[in-house]
């Protein structure tokens, strides 16, 4: 890897949990872009940079809440965590083991003990399988059980999820969308994993049914201690589930810490216009104006230096355009600044946890300065 | 015990298929008018196809050359008889059994090829898909006809040959019309938490992406069908078909050509019965497609 590695530089900040369950380290997913027949020859390939070096860990029985923007490439690191896609760089291990090149049976093993929910929970469903064909199908291919032992695991499954034994024999169409995203949590339960990676698993309920998912999805990780890396485009949604939350932008990781620190104490700009922009339940306000404008740019190109710049509110200066900042600890440096005026925050006494981190140019800088030019006060 | 079969997931079929498509594809027959139309078409000829030897009136190879001189609609022949005297209705029934044959294998043959190179070259992509779709490129581009007389001329006339020759035109359809579906269908999460579940290629594609593609698979065989009888009788009137003794449907038309002034009904009927049974078989093909189709009940 090259010097851009962030790992000399983060020192500091290192992942908490001391042996996590999943630790990414420089994880890099590159998609070349479809080229026609003379392309492929003449032409240099071009690479959509999805996930560009992203390092994360999750401990055990905690979830990771990691939230960013459509696009930003967080559905993709959640699949290349998973194992489903085959990162282009880095490694992933697992308890332990590395396993960023597991195969086979190996790869058959691992599917055992991380298992996926996905977004959309009509497509993740095969529409011609009935609820207990698809709810069975794991069970049957890792030789977990069969016939009367099945169906009693079975039953136990949708009960544990909040569907009755008469769904059972129903096509996903005849379900509604919170039902279906409880076969998919069944479905992933099946097999007793140890981390669920989630994809944006409530972005397409209602807000009502989002709750109830959330709070079984709650519920399984207390009783069968799960982990969870939950996927949210929104940070109302994963405040309620996470210990641990990271920020994404554009194929990076530009804030992350604990929980209270992102909510509590938020410093990148990108998270603290993101919290600002969450509208609030007293009505009295009215919705903010979005600090963020238009679409995050094209992967295929970032932004030289910091990825962020083009849209920032708190642009800085030259320096931005720069070097690309690295992630580095909030703790102890200057360049923070209270959190914005909207934010109802989880108290923290302003102090950041060891594991606060953000890449921005700020950090070490003035912080007079930067609370003068604060568009979020 | 009505738990049990309540939780009986493997059970409910018929012959490998769901009883409650079948259920569902009796539904619309009887809402479907047309569709009851295909459904009494399609019984009728097959039956007949299947029980010629039973129900033709006369062996359809005897030759009478007596009715010759009598006019030859008859109460003994009551579709008359050709040349050599043989009985119109008798060689009509024995050629359907060529007619819906050699159109149900060609296209069948066809269809398994087209639809597992499509099923590959989909699934995989990459240059497997490039390397089986332009071989598939090559083949349209040849004319059916020409392939058809070049496979006769090597393997010799008869009725498995024909079926290789008419089938070998439809392999390209099929096989583009399943990688389309294919490639759509790739992208749909349920593939994905197939293999998250730990399901290999194999299942995946036989599992999850193959049910999936079957309903524009069938509206294809359907109308290839009627295009394979088509086909066989263009061969058959060519003479390159079965043996020229053989009644099909296609060999009689091409037979009653030369009396078409005098007894114009030896090239007619056939024709009809051919144009009834594309017809009947689009109609039962468009009556399947409803019934399969889960994406329409979604919509609803």
């Amino acid at each position: 890897m090259s010097t851009d590695s962030l790992e000399t530089s983060t020192a500091p900040a290192a992942e908490s949990t001391d042996e996590p369950l999943l630790r990414a380290t420089g994880l890099r997913k590159y998609f070349q872009t479809e080229t026609g027949l003379l392309d492929r020859f003449l032409g240099e390939p071009t690479h959509v940079k999805a996930v560009d070096g992203v390092n994360l860990a999750v401990g055990e029985r905690e979830t990771l809440g990691l939230v960013g923007e459509s696009g930003c490439g967080k559905t993709t690191l959640g699949r290349v965590l998973s194992r489903l896609y085959d990162p282009s760089a880095g490694t992933l291990e697992f308890d332990g083991e590395e396993i960023t090149d597991l195969g086979g049976d190996e790869l058959k093993r691992l599917r055992k003990r991380v298992q996926v929910i996905f977004q959309d929970p009509m497509s993740s469903l095969n529409p011609r399988k009935t609820a207990s064909e698809i709810v069975a199908k794991p069970l049957e291919v890792h030789d977990i059980a069969s016939g009367a032992e099945k169906r009693e695991r079975l039953a136990e499954l949708f009960d544990e999820v909040g569907l009755q034994e008469s769904h059972l024999d129903r096509y996903p169409h005849e379900f509604s969308g919170g039902q279906r995203q409880r076969i998919g949590i069944a479905r992933a339960l099946a097999v007793e994993p140890d981390l669920i990676i989630a994809d944006e698993p409530v972005s397409a309920l209602d807000v009502s049914v989002q709750a109830q998912i959330i709070n079984l999805m709650k519920r399984l990780q207390d009783k069968y201690g799960l982990s969870y890396v939950f996927i949210a485009h929104d940070l109302s949604v994963v405040k309620h589930i996470s210990d641990r939350v990271a920020v994404m932008y554009l194929g990076k990781i530009v804030e992350r810490g604990r929980k209270e620190d992102i909510f509590g104490n938020p410093q990148h700009p990108y998270t603290r216009a993101l919290l600002h922009s969450i509208p609030r339940v007293d009505g009295e306000r009215k919705r903010h104006e979005s600090l963020l404008e238009g679409n995050p740019p094209s992967p295929i190109d970032p932004p030289s230096g910091c990825r962020f710049r083009t849209r920032c509110p708190e642009y800085l200066g030259d320096e931005c355009a720069g070097t690309e900042p690295e992630l580095r600890a909030v703790a102890g440096e200057s360049g923070t600044v209270p959190p914005p005026e909207r934010v109802e925050a989880i108290s923290t006494g302003g102090e950041s946890s060891a594991e606060h981190a953000i890449a921005c140019h700020w950090l070490g800088r003035s912080s007079e300065r930067r609370e003068n030019q604060d568009p979020m006060s | 015990m009505t738990v049990s079969s309540r939780f009986d997931t493997d059970g409910g079929r018929v012959f490998g298929l769901r009883t409650d498509l079948i259920e569902q594809f009796i539904g619309t027959v009887n809402r479907d008018l047309k569709a009851k139309l295909g459904v009494v078409i399609v019984t009728l000829f097959v039956i007949a196809a299947i029980f010629a030897p039973e129900l033709a009136p006369y062996d359809p190879m005897a030759q009478d050359f007596a009715p010759l001189q009598a006019p030859a609609l008859s109460s003994e022949t009551p579709l008359g008889t050709d040349s050599f005297g043989r009985d119109l209705l008798s060689r009509l029934m024995y050629g359907a059994r060529i007619s819906l044959g050699v159109g149900l294998g060609a296209v069948l043959f066809g269809a398994i090829s087209g639809v597992l190179l499509g099923l590959i070259a989909g699934f995989y992509g990459g240059w497997i898909d490039d390397l089986l779709m332009r071989g598939v490129d090559v083949m349209w581009a040849f004319p059916w006809l020409l392939i058809a007389i070049m496979l006769v001329a090597v393997f010799g006339q008869g009725v498995w040959n024909v079926i290789v020759a008419v089938g070998f035109a439809y392999i390209d359809d099929f096989a583009r019309i399943t990688r389309g579906e294919v490639l759509s269908i790739r992208e749909e999460e349920y593939v994905l938490a197939a293999e998250s579940v730990g399901l290999g290629d194999l299942e995946i594609v036989f599992e999850e992406v193959f049910p999936n593609t079957v309903a524009p698979i069938i509206v294809q065989f359907t109308v290839l069908v009627a295009r394979a009888m088509l086909a066989e009788a263009t061969l058959s009137f060519l003479g390159l078909g079965v043996k020229p003794s053989t009644p099909t449907w296609g060999a009689l038309l091409g037979q009653g050509r030369d009396f078409i002034t005098t007894a114009w009904w030896i090239s007619i009927l056939p024709g009809v019965l051919i144009m009834i049974t594309v017809l009947g078989i689009n109609l039962f093909g468009d009556a399947l497609r409803d019934a399969f189709d889960v994406r329409e009940v979604d919509s609803e």
